[in-house]
Parts: C-alpha cells; structure tokens; sequence
C-alpha cells in the first residue's frame, strides 16, 4: 500500500509542481474559455445591441395616409419613405438585395377604392412586402414592421363590419397565460443533456490523454520506466499508483473545465435564446453525474494508460490513442441525436453506455438501477484494462523493446 | 553472490528491428550459454566489444531481461521466481536507466528509499553518506534537468544505492564522464568491495578493467570464451596486458570474414606506422 501511495505522490507532484504543466491543463483552459466566452457573449451583445438601434428604412408605395401614420407610430426610429413613381421599386428591390435598404411594402393601384367598394365576388386586394432574411437589419425591420399591416387589415375590417367579434367567430389564448406547460428545469435538461455528455466526455479523454501518454510512454521515452522497474516493487503497485493518480489529475481537469462551463451558462442561455428554460442542474442529479463521471474517468485513464504501455514514446501513444479518441467523440454526438427511449443494454457498451447514461441523468430518463448498471459495467471494464496494462508491465519486450 | 549458469537470451526481432538491422533471422541470440559466478568482497568485470552481450547478461541479471534458457541467482534468490527478492538486493545502474528530470536528487533519493521499503531515519543517514561522499549537497535541490553529466551520474549512482544493496552491478560506469567523476566512482566500487559487496562491472576500456577488477569474464559474439583472474587470463594468453591479451582472443574467436579482414587490416596500419610509414604510403 505504501509502495501505490509513493507512485501515486510522485506522479501528482510531477504535475503539481511543474508550472508549465498546471499552466497547460488548468489554467490555460479556463483562460481560453472565459477568453472564447467573453468573446461570443460581447459579439452577441453588440451585435443584438446593433441591430436593435439600426434605424430601419421602410419604403412604401400606394400606402394610405393612415398607414403610413401607423407604421412611424409603430418605431418612431425607423424611417419610412413613401414611393410615388412605381418604376423605382425595382431599384429598391435590388437595394434590399444588396442590403442597403430594409423593407418593402407595396399596395396596389387604387387600394382603398377596391377595399371601400368591395363586394361579393370581387378580387381581394393583395399587399406586397419584400426583405431580404438573410440581412439582419432586414430581417429585424420585417418583425418590427409585419404586425402594423395586421393591424391594419384588422383596422380596415372593422370600419366595414362595425364590430370584430362577429366576424371573429372563436379567439385562441387570448386571456390563457398558462398555455406553454412545460417543465423548465426539464426543458432545461433536455438542452444540457444535449450538450454536457459530448463535451463533458471529450474533455475528460482529453485530459486523461495528455497526462496519461506523459506519465507510461514518456517515462519510457525519457528511461525513467526501467529505473523503476529494477526496484523491489509489484509491478501492479507501480500500475496502480500511476492508474489513481491519473484518475485524480483527469477529474481535476474535468471539475475546472466543469467550472468553466458552469460559469459561462449565463452566456450560453442569452447565445441560445433559451429564456425560461431553467438552465440548471439539481443537487441529486449533480452527484449522480459526478458517480458516474468518476467510474468514466477510471475507464479513460485506464484505456490512455494501456494503449501508451504499448507505446515506444509519446509520439506513438498518440496515434494509438487517437482512434480511440474518435470513438468517445463519436459516442457523445451519437447522444446528441437520440429521441427514443435508451434500451438496458445499450448501458452495457462502454463508453457509448456511460455517455448516454449522463445525458439521461440530465433528462431524469434513467433509473437508480440502469445507473448502478452502467456503474459496475465501466468499474469492470477498467478493472479487466487495468490487469492487462499490469500484465504488459511483465513483458520485457513491450516495456523495454527488448 | 551472483551466479549466471547457462544463461541464453534469444531476442525475437520484428520486422522492423529485421530491417533495421539487415538481417532476415527472427532471432538474435545475445547471450550463449554465459556461466560466470561474482563472490562478496571483489570487483567482477565483464568486458567485451559493444554488442558483445555485457549489458543483456547485466539486464538478465538485474531482473528486467527473463533468460531464455539458464538460470541466475542473486544472493540465491532466482531472479525469474523470486524476482522481487532478487531485486532488493541489487542496485542497477546503466546510462538507459534515468532519473526523471523534473525532480531533485534530494526528493529522488528519499522517494527511491521508501519504495525500498526503508524508514525516514534510514533514509536521512543514507543521503548524509552517499550525498557527502558523491558531492551532491550542492546540488542537492536542483532539478536533475538543470544538472551536467557528471552531476547527474553522480546523482544516479547515490539514488541507486540508497538502499544498501548487496549486489552493485554498474554498466559502463564511467562512459562518458570526466576524469575527477569517473575517479570518485572508481573510488567508490573500491570501497565498495572493501565492505564485502558483490560488484559487477562491465566495460569496454581494457586499462579500468585492468586497474579495477579482480576477476574477469570476457565475453564475445555472446559467448563467455573466458574467466579468470588478471593473471590467468595473461598466463593463459601469453600476454602482458589486457588488451593483447583481448585482441589474442578475440582473433581465436571471431567468425565473421568481415572482422577479420577488418582485424588483418588494423594490423597491417599498426605495423607500418611502427616501421615510419604511415598509412597514407600504402
């Protein structure tokens, strides 16, 4: 026990104490997440802020007096023009094209004549509008200025009528403000339970592979494996110190990439339009995930670790370790895109399993049961690499190239 | 004491070491049925041409390389079943064994020492001797990274011996050092084998094995062809010093056309240059 607590200081004192190293995989992530965040969440908020100020301009042709009255009432910021000659609205067209003017409204010749002597039978009069959606001003004027000739229509209508609740017939949640039923924190949920088991997996692989290829194919490169195993030690407990403290090192980046993310939700709810969900994770559901997250993080570690034992130097490790870096992103987009239901023994494929399981646990889609399933499942996947890596630390040919 | 009975050790190459080689055998033997025994309180030396089968024979030795066929044992302890046994009792050390570079000497002599297994005390004592006698207190808390050669042999050599061992197996325990380094270590094999330990050296340079060892083995083509004390290896070579006596062997042993032509030629060179003319009259 003494022999994997000495290996297991040694191998977290060789991170801990590196500024380099603690620089690279703790600080530098962060610093690279508040930097992309800060960067997103500013452009957003000035572009929003842009948009929202940009005065749009509105041209209209054959518009009565009334609804051009409406219209500047409706964004006293806006500039609505008015267009007499009918030939100019191929240039304006092609201004909305080309992004220099925002919204087009166009009534036909003799509109309120047609409208007032309206009977049955007669053609009804057609309004047409033209924006561009692919220009944000445009798209933004569109919004702003659709509803006025609603209201409009509506005004129009009712001079003709008398009363609009004769012609309305029925309303739809006029007065129903508890339409949307939706649980929020679910909502919420089912939007991080898209995202969080891909990136949440990724980044612990990821931190698992810097570490781990340094601590067995870089002590192989750099001599120091053998040094070791001339000491009067089990080769197992060399394995397993190196085993815990990777495990240790990879859930420390894990929880301050975690951090990270946590703290650029703020962020990420106003990037994603997604006000009124509740962007949050409960504290059952937190330590579920952190179970699970730990039984990942052995698995992992343990992968990384055996593939490197083959490895003659880093640079091998990382090309065994590669393919089995795809196979965890594969698994966590395969998460991204999956509406049905989870079958019990999908649970059992590891690393597609564990993934899942963390994207249900955000859902609340998974029982006490299919989680404890996919616990002991990983658990026994890592404890069958972790005997084959102590295995391989016999063999002179792999550890020594002998 | 150390006894190598029979050792073989056949290499299985692939075919990248096939072709790195040249050769289209997939095996190598490096070690030929090599028996040697090392007694406390002497300096036993192997010596041998690089890719002679020293640092294989070493290796086998040291628990990190199984025989194929054969068998050693260290203090009696077989070091293919009993290897951690084996391995308590020897300190190894060879310029492919290292010292991780972001640690000091002071934090690796301690950590090697509790991996031995050793108490605090112990350990303290140890450092006190080996770091005073090796020079290490200077540089006792720099990083072995930031230390030159020497500094790092020497720190190799303290950390190998923090626990007292009673096997010391030094492969080419001078390469590359200085002459004050490669002295002190010199001197220390010396006081070594005045405590009674078992020390094996191997060595390419004739004048350290002639000035170092008591016995010697000296192996060839991975064939121990003989074993002896200075004087009998003379005697039987009738020599005057190691190195003929060396290439006396050698010339008796060796198969390969290539060397031989190479030996007849170096011969030649020899002679010339003794007779006033050197090489470039040829």
């Amino acid at each position: 026990m003494n022999t994997i607590k000495t290996i297991y200081y040694k191998e977290m004192r060789r991170v801990l104490f590196d500024i380099k190293m603690v620089f690279g995989l703790f600080i530098m992530p962060i610093l690279m997440m508040v930097l992309i965040y800060g960067i997103m969440g500013f452009m957003a908020y000035t572009m929003f802020r842009d948009i929202e100020e940009h005065k749009s301009s509105v041209y209209v042709y054959g518009a009565p007096d009334k609804f051009v009255e409406m219209l500047e009432d409706n964004d006293k910021s806006g500039v609505v023009s008015k267009v007499s000659d009918k030939s100019e609205l191929k240039k304006l067209k092609d201004m909305v094209v080309a992004g220099d003017a925002d919204y087009i409204i166009e009534f036909p010749d003799g509109f309120l004549e047609d409208v007032n002597s309206y009977k049955d039978g007669d053609k009804v009069p057609q309004v047409k509008t033209y924006y561009n959606p692919s220009e944000d001003y445009s798209e933004s004027a569109m919004d702003k200025y659709s509803p006025v000739i609603e209201d409009y229509r509506l005004y129009l209508l009712e001079e003709r009528v008398g009363t609009l609740d004769a012609v309305s017939v029925f309303t739809v949640d006029s007065d129903n403000n508890e339409a949307k039923l939706q649980d929020d924190s679910k909502a919420g949920g089912k939007l991080l339970g898209m995202i969080l088991p891909y990136i949440i997996s990724i980044l612990l692989f990821a931190g698992a592979m810097s570490l781990g290829s340094d601590s067995i194919a870089g002590e192989k490169e750099r001599g120091t494996m053998a040094t070791m195993l001339v000491l009067p030690v089990k080769r197992s407990h060399i394995v397993y110190g190196k085993l815990l403290a990777l495990m240790t090192l990879s859930a420390m980046t894990a929880c301050v990439y975690g951090a990270g993310m946590l703290a650029s939700i703020p962020v990420a709810t106003t990037l994603m339009s997604v006000n009124g969900m509740k962007l949050s994770i409960s504290v059952v559901q937190a330590i579920l995930l952190l179970v699970l997250v730990i039984s990942m993080v052995f698995v992992y570690v343990a992968i990384v670790a055996a593939l490197s034992v083959f490895a003659k130097d880093m640079k091998e490790a990382s090309t065994y370790i590669m393919p089995a870096y795809l196979v965890v992103i594969i698994s966590g987009v395969m998460t991204m895109f999956r509406s049905s239901d989870t079958n019990l023994f999908e649970y059992f494929i590891p690393l597609y399993g564990p993934a899942m399981a963390m994207r249900n646990i955000l859902t609340q889609e998974i029982t006490n049961i299919e989680l404890l399933f996919t616990i002991v499942v990983n658990l026994i996947f890592g404890a069958l690499i972790a005997f084959v890596i102590t295995k391989t630390f016999e063999n002179e040919r792999v550890m020594l190239n002998a | 004491m150390v006894e190598v009975k029979g050792l073989t050790k056949i290499y299985k190459l692939s075919n990248r070491q096939k072709k790195e080689m040249n050769i289209k055998d997939s095996k190598k033997i490096a070690v030929d049925n090599v028996s040697f025994t090392a007694n406390e309180g002497e300096i036993f030396g192997l010596l041998g041409p690089n890719g002679a089968g020293k640092t294989t024979t070493l290796r086998v030795i040291s628990t990190l390389l199984k025989p194929t066929r054969g068998e050693v044992l260290v203090e009696g302890h077989d070091t293919v079943k009993e290897a951690e046994l084996a391995r308590a009792d020897i300190c190894f050390l060879t310029n492919e064994l290292k010292l991780d570079p972001k640690f000091t000497p002071r934090y690796l002599f301690r950590m090697f020492g509790r991996l031995h297994g050793l108490s605090d005390e112990i350990i303290d004592a140890r450092q006190e001797e080996l770091f005073s006698i090796f020079g290490i207190v200077d540089f006792q808390d720099k990083k072995i990274e930031e230390l030159s050669t020497g500094m790092k042999q020497k720190a190799s050599i303290a950390v190998s011996l923090v626990h007292d061992p009673k096997v010391v197996i030094f492969d080419e325990p001078t390469n590359g050092l200085d002459i004050i380094t490669a002295r002190a270590v010199t001197d220390y094999l010396f006081e070594l084998k005045r405590k009674g330990k078992v020390v094996i050296v191997s060595t390419h340079i004739m004048s350290e094995a002639q000035k170092l060892c008591d016995r010697i083995g000296m192996i060839i083509g991975g064939r121990n062809v003989i074993t002896g004390t200075l004087s009998e290896i003379l005697e039987s070579t009738n020599t005057t010093d190691l190195e003929d006596a060396f290439f006396a062997i050698y010339r008796t042993t060796i198969t390969n056309e290539d060397e031989l032509r190479e030996l007849n030629d170096l011969d030649k060179q020899i002679k010339l240059h003794e007779s006033g003319n050197d090489g470039e009259d040829v």
